[in-house]
């Protein structure tokens, strides 16, 4: 039976993955945000084991919460939200990051080529304009590295390739929710949906400082980072590409 | 046959690991995958201590002198490999793990769902 286009239905609907882990100054802001947009979104937050009083903050802010009884990392959350919109019958998917960084009004503008069908995932990137925060040089490094990489890999050009701010539909929303590095997802996700033929785009977008508390990725991790990503790249590219989602 | 004091440590020390892992088994302390490779680890040095000449020939034919040296090169190499085995075990146990946690949260959710119209 198909779907009725009504409001509220998942098949017109996106829903937004939040993942948060002690995010309890920032996560109410960021929903409340959400919230004055003039698009057909749903927010879920997928509280990440924290201490504090995320979930309840998020609760108090009307969005959906997923609480995971302990720590799993960043990239197991998110694929616990796109496993929701996949069970859900969600249109499109979208991720914006718990610790207020992500500007939610980017939203209309990441999913302009999905509704458009030109991409099937869209990654909001700081660097093509050059606007707002524009993070660590660490981490700045690190995105020149993997933006390199991923040219050799996939042979495209992805300036952000760290971004945590993007947009999916319901293909790669499958394909992500079947398979999602639990830590520094981001790279490897790219990838995996290269390898099962989706297209990716990029649109600018202005990062934010954090509203409260502190970016978990310091120097020493920044470089833990470039090296677990690398070598999975590597050990990817010689992975057989098994079709998986949809 | 005349038994050397170190065959008789050794034929000894072999029975008892294999003694212990026996013992593991037969309480289900040890997983029916996990216990054959040490079964095979613990009376492996029972039958190297009775079979020294191929032992001997292998460890002069790879350029080896000193013959129990050869035994440290095996120890380690089955230590690595068990470590190694171990690895993949702890991994295939945390993403097995992490698919739990993300099922309980999804249940949850639905549990609190469903809950919340009978409530009021």
């Amino acid at each position: 039976m198909a779907r009725d286009e009504r409001p509220g239905d998942p098949a017109v609907r996106t829903l937004v993955v939040v993942p948060a882990f002690n995010e309890e100054g920032n996560v109410g802001h960021l929903l409340r945000e959400l919230e004055t947009l003039p698009l057909p979104l749903d927010a879920v937050v997928v509280d990440d084991g924290s201490v504090d009083g995320t979930a309840a903050a998020a609760a108090a802010a009307g969005a959906r919460v997923l609480r995971l009884p302990f720590n799993c990392g960043i990239g197991a959350a998110v694929q616990t939200g796109l496993r929701l919109a996949l069970d859900e019958g969600y249109a499109r998917t979208a991720r914006l990051d718990g610790d207020g960084q992500h500007d939610p009004r980017a939203l209309a503008a990441l999913l302009a080529p999905i509704d458009a069908a030109s991409a099937d995932m869209v990654i909001g990137s700081r660097y093509l304009d050059r606007q707002g925060f524009q993070s660590s040089p660490a981490r700045r490094v690190g995105s020149r590295w993997f933006s390199a990489l991923l040219r050799v890999v996939c042979g495209q050009r992805i300036s952000d390739p760290t971004s945590g701010l993007w947009a999916a539909n319901a293909r790669a929303t499958a394909i992500l929710a079947a398979e999602y590095a639990s830590d520094y997802p981001e790279v490897d996700a790219v990838v995996h949906l290269v390898r099962q033929g989706c297209t990716i785009a990029e649109v600018p977008v202005v990062m934010r400082a954090r509203h409260a508390g502190r970016s978990s990725i310091d120097a020493p991790r920044a470089l833990y980072y470039m090296l677990k990503v690398t070598i999975a790249l590597a050990a990817g590219r010689l992975r057989r590409a098994v079709p998986t989602g949809g | 046959m005349h038994l050397r004091l170190f065959q008789v440590v050794v034929a000894a020390s072999s029975l008892a690991l294999a003694g212990v892992v026996f013992e593991l088994i037969r309480r289900r302390k040890l997983k029916d995958e996990l216990w054959l490779p040490w079964l095979f680890v613990s009376l492996m040095p029972l039958v190297m201590s009775f079979w020294l000449e191929p032992w001997n020939a292998a460890a002069h034919w790879l350029g080896i002198w000193y013959e129990p040296a050869l035994l440290f090169v095996f120890g380690i190499l089955g230590c690595l490999a068990l470590i190694l085995y171990l690895t993949v075990v702890v991994s295939t146990l945390m993403r097995q793990n992490l698919r739990l946690a993300q099922d309980l949260a999804l249940l949850r959710h639905r549990m609190d769902a469903a809950e919340r119209p009978a409530r009021g």
